[in-house]
């Protein structure tokens, strides 16, 4: 390993010495495996801006597809130095600093309703944050006392979602989209954020979305108070919503 | 007359509400503020979503930047503060919190670029447009973010303005059907009848209205999810069901069935979440939709290029948008023709 000295304003891949671009990928093209496919496989790498590319390995996937991996260096360098994400700006406390958290604060329960909305039956998602076994070690809302958490599952119309939320004078409304094909899940997500503004229950209520695709500012700008992408836990969103309701006065 | 001037004249706030995502909003309020630029008009600016940046974050596609004039009032979240380069003076930092931080409120003492992230919600806009209008703003215009509506009710803004474009449907007679569907929902006939009127101001919850104006409160929380509850309250004298809250298709659809004796009658027409062809089809059933405070629609901005990379010639969608929707200015804010 040779270690230099990092220019924050141009970053590339580092391989074996810095600066070096060095980088691995992998995909798969709708042709027969063969020189030709290789072949195809390095040009569409070159396009990508990496020089040298490499077919490393490739195998027939029998439908008549190929996969690949490559090597290759890239010639592109990004600014580091400038780069800003928003994020939810908060130390996020464990599962019992957020119930001691509710217990010192807020003094009742906090009612929390989850749903994956829309045509969306990814139902994984909003599991890992509110079913009792949670995910990756850590527990779902469900078990943390002072939560009273309603998971309402998958294909949730939006209007089914608000009415529940009404009906349960919830705190906190979780929303899942995991389908984001044709950006399907931003009209579903402002349709939700209107209803709520026509019921008059906008102010009052939490309103968070979570998935894969799905940034802190994106959320922000579809009218959320909060998104929450991969690599999230229950212990994250409990925190942002707590937290929430007594700066709001929602308590 | 410029567009500006007669909103100047008319209005003390207005909103711009795309019928869908890169419908050409911030082109929108662009144009206007190119046209105030050179007059004495003190503009107050804020958006319910995000404006100014310069890549779409879910399109990665470039977005407009906000130049703005000395004068200009505007509103935004603190954290964005410095990614524009306007020379700023801060009036006030509201307790009106958004995701992005406190919002501020601005004068703009250098002309520059800024970014605009006001409120997210209605309620907090309306107070915040109120500030604007005490700091000295004329015209306050309310950018709506990506394709909600909520901040068009005339609670909250005195007119709007709808931007449409291409990015609706590949197919041009959609673009014209959608725009003219949506056009005429915020134009929703205000209701006539004056003994109704009259009692206008106790209506605060869904109710049922009968033919001697009395009100039959039903025990519910909220209506939507009760159509058909809603529906079974009602009899033959039964002359108006008042809805407090969203109205959905299927609401419409628990509503509208057999010999219609009764309007349904709502605040303004951003509670409707029907769409184009489940609203004709109750339409043609009978359904009668009056409202409280009708909406102004001042004008149909078209974006005649949608940023997939397909557009229609703009003469041809302006003139069967205004086909479409009768007398109500349409404006391609890229040709700049009125
Ligand atoms: C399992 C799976 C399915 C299962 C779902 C079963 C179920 N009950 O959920 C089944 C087989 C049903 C399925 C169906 C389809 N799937 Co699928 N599926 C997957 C798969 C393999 C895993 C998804 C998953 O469970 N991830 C694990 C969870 C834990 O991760 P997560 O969702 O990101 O959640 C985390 C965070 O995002 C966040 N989070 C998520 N939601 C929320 C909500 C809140 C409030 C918060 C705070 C946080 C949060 O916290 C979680 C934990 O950290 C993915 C591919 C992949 N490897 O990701 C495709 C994938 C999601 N599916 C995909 C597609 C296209 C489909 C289908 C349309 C396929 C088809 N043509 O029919 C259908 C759609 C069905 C429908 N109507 O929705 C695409 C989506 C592409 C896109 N971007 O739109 C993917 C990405 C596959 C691909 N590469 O093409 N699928």
């Amino acid at each position: 390993m040779s270690l230099g000295k990092v220019d924050l304003t141009k970053i590339k891949p580092y391989g074996d010495t810095l600066n070096d671009g060095k980088m691995q990928l992998s995909f798969t093209l709708p042709v027969p495996k063969g020189d030709e496919a290789d072949e195809a496989a390095k040009q569409l790498a070159r396009k990508m801006g990496l020089s040298e590319a490499s077919v490393v390995h490739s195998h027939d996937l029998g439908v008549g597809y190929t996969f690949f991996i490559m090597y290759g260096n890239c010639s592109h360098t990004v600014d580091y130095s400038v780069i800003e994400v928003p994020k939810v700006d908060l130390e996020f406390m464990d599962k019992k600093g957020v119930e001691q958290y509710i217990e010192e604060n807020i003094k009742r329960d906090v009612v929390i309703i989850g749903a994956c909305t829309g045509s969306d039956a990814h139902t994984v998602g909003i599991d890992a944050i509110m079913n009792m076994k949670g995910f990756d070690g850590h527990y779902g809302l469900e078990r943390y006392k002072g939560i009273e958490a309603i998971n309402l599952g998958s294909q949730v119309a939006n209007e089914e979602l608000v009415a529940k939320a009404i009906a349960l004078n919830a705190d906190a409304v979780l929303v899942s989209q995991v389908v984001t094909q044709k950006d399907v899940h931003i009209p579903n997500l402002t349709q939700l954020v209107e209803m709520m503004e026509a019921e008059g229950i906008r102010d009052k209520i939490i309103l968070v979305a979570g998935g894969p695709r799905l940034s802190h500012e994106l959320a922000q700008e579809l009218g959320y108070d909060a998104g929450f992408g991969p690599g999230s836990f229950a212990n994250h969103v409990a925190t942002f919503v707590v937290k929430q309701m007594v700066e709001r006065k929602l308590i | 007359m410029r567009l500006i001037e007669e909103l100047n004249q008319k209005y003390n706030s207005v909103s711009i509400i795309g019928l869908a995502k890169n419908a050409g909003k911030t082109v929108t309020l662009n144009y206007l503020i190119e046209e105030a630029y050179d007059s004495t008009i003190k503009l107050g600016l804020t958006s319910t979503g995000r404006d100014g940046e310069r890549l779409d974050l879910v399109t990665e596609t470039e977005k407009p930047t906000i130049f703005v004039g000395v004068n200009t009032i505007i509103a935004t979240a603190k954290s964005i503060l410095e990614m524009g380069d306007a020379g700023l003076e801060i009036l006030e930092t509201t307790e009106f919190t958004s995701p992005l931080g406190n919002i501020v409120l601005c004068r703009v003492k250098a002309e520059g670029n800024v970014q605009l992230a006001g409120p997210s919600n209605a309620s907090d806009t309306l107070l915040v447009k109120e500030k604007m209008i005490d700091y000295g703003a004329d015209l306050v215009l309310i950018d709506g973010a990506i394709d909600r509506k909520a901040v068009a009710s005339p609670r909250i803004t005195d007119a709007c303005i709808i931007a449409t474009g291409a990015v609706l449907s590949r197919d041009i007679k959609k673009v014209v059907s959608q725009t003219a569907y949506y056009a005429s929902i915020f134009l929703l006939p205000g209701v006539e009848d004056l003994e109704l009127l009259n009692i206008k101001f106790q209506l605060n919850r869904t109710c049922i209205i009968d033919d001697e104006y009395r009100l039959n409160y039903p025990e519910m929380k909220t209506s939507l999810g009760h159509g058909r509850a809603l529906a079974s309250m009602t009899d033959e004298r039964t002359r108006y069901i008042y809805l407090s809250g969203a109205v959905t298709t299927s609401m419409l659809k628990d509503l509208t069935f057999g010999k219609l004796n009764y309007t349904i009658l709502i605040d303004d027409g951003t509670q409707v979440f029907s769409d184009y062809y489940n609203y004709k089809n109750l339409k043609k059933k009978g359904l009668r939709l009056e409202v409280l405070n009708p909406i102004l629609v001042e004008a149909i901005t078209v974006n005649p290029i949608a940023p997939f990379g397909y557009s229609f010639p703009s003469d041809e969608l302006v003139r069967m948008i205004e086909e479409a929707v009768g007398p109500i200015k349409v404006v391609d804010v890229l040709g700049g023709g009125v």
